[in-house]
C-alpha cells in the first residue's frame, strides 16, 4: 500500500509539522514530481495530519477562557456603567449613526474592511516619522498627545482637563468654568483623532486638521467650534443651543445631526456633507438669517466656492467623504489631480505630479491598509507612469 | 444557523450585548477552525477569531452587515489567516495544500461527524507504540513543534522525527479506509 521509504516519510513529516528545510522542500519536490501516484500519497498524509491535528485543537480549545480573553481586550465596555458626572452615555448610538454609513463602506470593500481593522492600530503609513499630535491648552501650553494612550492632562492647579482614553480625548462639563476657554487640538497629515467635547459631541478628526473648542460650552450660548481641515461631526442635540461649525468663510449650524465638513485651505471649495438630520451653511460675513442660509437634506453635499463666494448643492456620495472615519480613503471616477491633496494628507507625503496626462485621469480606487508604495503601483496598473518614491517624496514624470 | 444568526443580528443592531456573547458561543469553535485550516497554528487560529471578535464590538462593523453575519466573518478569518501567513511564510506546496484545502472547505465542520472520526482516530493512536503514540499527541493533538516535544517528552529531536514519522506512517495504512472516504 504505502510505497514511501523512510526518508521520504521525514521529509512529509517534516512538511506537516513545519518543520521542513529548502534543501528536504527540494527533495520531496522531486519525489512528488517523479509519479502522480506520489502526490496522491502525499495528500494522503496531509490529510491524515490535517484531520487528526482538527480534532486535537477542538480538544484544545477552551471558549470559556477564549470569552475571557476576549473580553480584556475589549475597549468598549460590554454593559455601559452608569457614569456618576452627568455626561451623556450615548456611545452606542453614536457610533450607530457612524457606523451606517461606514458601513455601507465596509460592504462595498467586503473584507478588506475587516483586514483593514485588523490592522487599524500598527503605525501609519507614512515614509517619514511624522509629527505629532498636539494639545494647545488655554495658556497657550502645548501637550504632545501619543496614540493608544490613556492619561489625564492636568492644569497647573492639578485640576484634570480632559482625560485621553485611547484614540480619543473626552471632555466632561464637570469642571468648574464659567467664561468660555479654548482647547485646540492639531492633527498632522498621515494621523487621525477623536474628541468627544463636553455637551457629549463626537468629533473625528481628519489627518491635517485642527479644531478649537471650549473646553466647556457656556449656558445660553451657541455651542461654536473652529475647524480649519475635515472633521466628521456627531452633534449631541440640544435645540437650546446650537452648535457652530466656523469654517473659514462659512458657518455651518446644527441642532443634533451627523455631518461631515471639510475646510481644508489648500482646497478650493469648503464642503460640507450631511448624513442624518439637518444642518445650514451661510456665509459667515452675513449675520446668520434661517431664510437665507441653505439647508441640506441627508444624502446632500453644500460646496462653497471660496474664489467666488458662492455656494452650490449636489447629491453627496456619503460613503466616499466619511470613508476616512475609518481610515479609508475612496475614489470614485475622480481626475487624478482632485485625488493628489488627500494621498498626501493621509500617508504624509509629497506628491509632485508633472504628468499632465495622469492629471486629468480618472480614478477609481479604495485604499485602507496600502502603503503609498502600494497605491502608486496600482495608480502604475491604471495608467503607466515614470514614477519615483523618494522618503516622502513622490515624483511623477 | 441561519435565522439563528439573523436574529442575533438584529438584537445586536439594537446594542443588545448578550448578542454578542451568544454570537461569540455560535462562532467561536467553527471559526477557530476554519482558521486552522489555513495556518495549522493553535495560537495563531485563536488569536486570529479572538482578534475579529475584539474588532467586531469595539468597532461595531456588524452595522453594516445586511445578510447573516457567519458569511463575513468566515470571510475575514481567511483573508487575515492568510495576511499572518505571509509574514511568517515558511516552505510550503501551495498547490497541493490549496487543493487539499478544497477537500476540506466546508466552513462549519459537522460535530457529529468530527465525532466519529475522533473516536476511530484515538483507536488508532490508542494502538500506536508507547513513544509514537507519545511523539504523535504532542505534534499534531498540541501543535508543539519538534524541539517542544523533545523537552516534553524528555527524549531527543532525533527520536521524535523517527518517531513522529513512524506513527504517521501506521496511522495512515490503519486510517486508509477512512482518509480515503473523505476524499471522495
Amino acid at each position: 500500500m504505502s510505497k514511501v521509504n523512510d526518508h521520504i516519510l521525514k521529509l512529509i513529516a517534516a512538511y506537516t509539522a513545519n518543520n521542513i528545510s529548502k534543501s528536504q522542500l527540494n527533495d520531496l519536490q522531486k519525489w512528488l514530481q517523479e509519479v502522480p501516484e506520489n502526490k496522491q500519497l502525499f495528500a494522503d498524509y496531509l490529510q491524515l495530519y490535517k484531520k487528526s491535528q482538527r480534532i486535537g485543537f477542538i480538544e484544545h480549545i477552551d471558549i470559556d477562557n477564549a470569552w475571557k480573553s476576549v473580553v480584556e481586550k475589549l475597549e468598549r465596555p460590554l454593559a455601559p456603567k452608569a457614569k456618576t458626572t452627568g455626561s451623556k452615555l450615548r456611545s452606542l448610538s453614536v457610533m450607530r449613526g457612524i457606523f451606517k454609513y461606514a458601513a455601507v463602506v465596509v460592504f462595498l470593500l467586503g473584507i478588506g474592511y475587516l483586514l483593514q481593522k485588523a490592522y487599524f492600530n500598527k503605525p501609519s503609513e507614512s515614509v517619514f516619522p511624522s509629527e505629532n499630535i498636539t494639545l494647545q491648552l488655554e495658556d497657550g501650553s502645548i501637550e504632545i498627545i501619543k496614540l493608544n494612550t490613556s492619561s489625564n492632562i492636568v492644569d497647573a492647579k492639578g485640576n484634570i482637563i480632559v482625560s485621553q482614553k485611547g484614540n480619543q480625548l473626552v471632555y466632561t462639563s464637570e469642571t468648574d468654568k464659567d467664561t468660555l476657554v479654548y482647547n485646540t487640538l492639531t492633527v498632522p497629515y498621515g494621523k487621525r483623532f477623536k474628541i468627544m467635547l463636553s455637551d457629549g459631541t463626537n468629533v473625528n478628526l481628519n489627518a491635517g486638521t485642527s479644531l478649537k473648542y471650549p473646553v466647556k460650552f457656556i449656558k445660553g450660548e451657541n455651542r461654536q467650534v473652529f475647524l480649519d481641515g475635515e472633521a466628521y461631526f456627531d452633534v449631541a442635540k440640544d435645540a437650546n443651543h446650537p452648535f457652530v461649525v466656523n469654517a473659514n468663510a462659512i458657518d455651518v449650524r446644527v441642532l443634533g445631526t451627523q455631518f461631515n465638513v471639510s475646510s481644508y485651505p489648500e482646497d478650493e471649495t469648503i464642503s460640507t456633507v450631511l448624513v442624518e438630520g439637518a444642518v445650514s451653511v451661510h456665509n459667515k460675513k452675513v449675520p446668520y438669517k434661517p431664510e437665507t442660509a441653505t439647508y441640506l437634506k441627508p444624502g446632500f453635499k453644500a460646496a462653497w466656492d471660496k474664489k467666488y463666494n458662492s455656494i452650490s448643492i449636489d447629491k453627496a456620495d456619503v460613503e466616499m467623504h466619511t470613508a476616512w472615519i475609518s481610515g479609508k480613503i475612496i475614489f470614485r471616477h475622480i481626475p487624478f489631480d482632485d485625488i493628489v491633496r488627500k494621498l498626501e494628507r493621509h500617508y504624509n507625503v509629497v506628491i509632485k505630479n508633472n504628468n499632465k496626462d495622469l492629471g486629468k485621469d480618472f480614478i477609481t480606487a479604495t485604499f485602507d491598509i496600502e502603503t503609498i508604495e502600494q497605491v502608486f503601483k496600482y495608480i502604475n496598473e491604471l495608467h503607466p507612469i515614470d514614477y519615483t518614491i523618494k522618503n516622502n517624496l513622490i515624483t511623477i514624470n | 444557523m441561519r435565522s439563528r444568526d439573523l436574529k442575533l443580528l438584529e438584537k445586536l443592531k439594537s446594542g443588545d450585548a448578550s448578542a454578542f456573547k451568544e454570537l461569540f458561543d455560535l462562532y467561536y469553535m467553527p471559526l477557530s477552525v476554519y482558521a486552522l485550516k489555513f495556518c495549522g497554528s493553535f495560537s495563531l487560529a485563536e488569536d486570529i477569531v479572538q482578534e475579529l471578535f475584539v474588532k467586531l464590538w469595539d468597532e461595531k462593523t456588524f452595522m453594516s452587515f445586511n445578510n447573516a453575519i457567519g458569511p463575513y466573518l468566515f470571510k475575514a478569518v481567511k483573508n487575515n489567516t492568510l495576511q499572518a501567513l505571509k509574514k511568517r511564510s515558511r516552505y510550503r506546496f501551495e498547490v497541493i495544500d490549496q487543493q487539499l484545502d478544497l477537500l476540506i472547505e466546508e466552513e462549519m465542520p459537522d460535530m457529529a461527524t468530527v465525532e466519529k472520526e475522533k473516536k476511530k482516530l484515538y483507536k488508532e493512536i490508542e494502538a500506536l507504540p508507547e513513544k509514537s503514540k507519545g511523539v504523535f499527541k504532542a505534534i499534531v493533538l498540541q501543535n508543539m513543534k519538534y524541539k517542544e516535544a523533545a523537552e516534553h517528552l524528555g527524549v531527543s529531536v532525533n527520536t521524535v522525527k523517527t518517531h513522529y514519522s513512524r506513527a504517521l506512517k501506521q496511522l495512515r495504512n490503519s486510517l486508509d479506509a477512512i482518509v480515503l472516504v473523505l476524499l471522495v
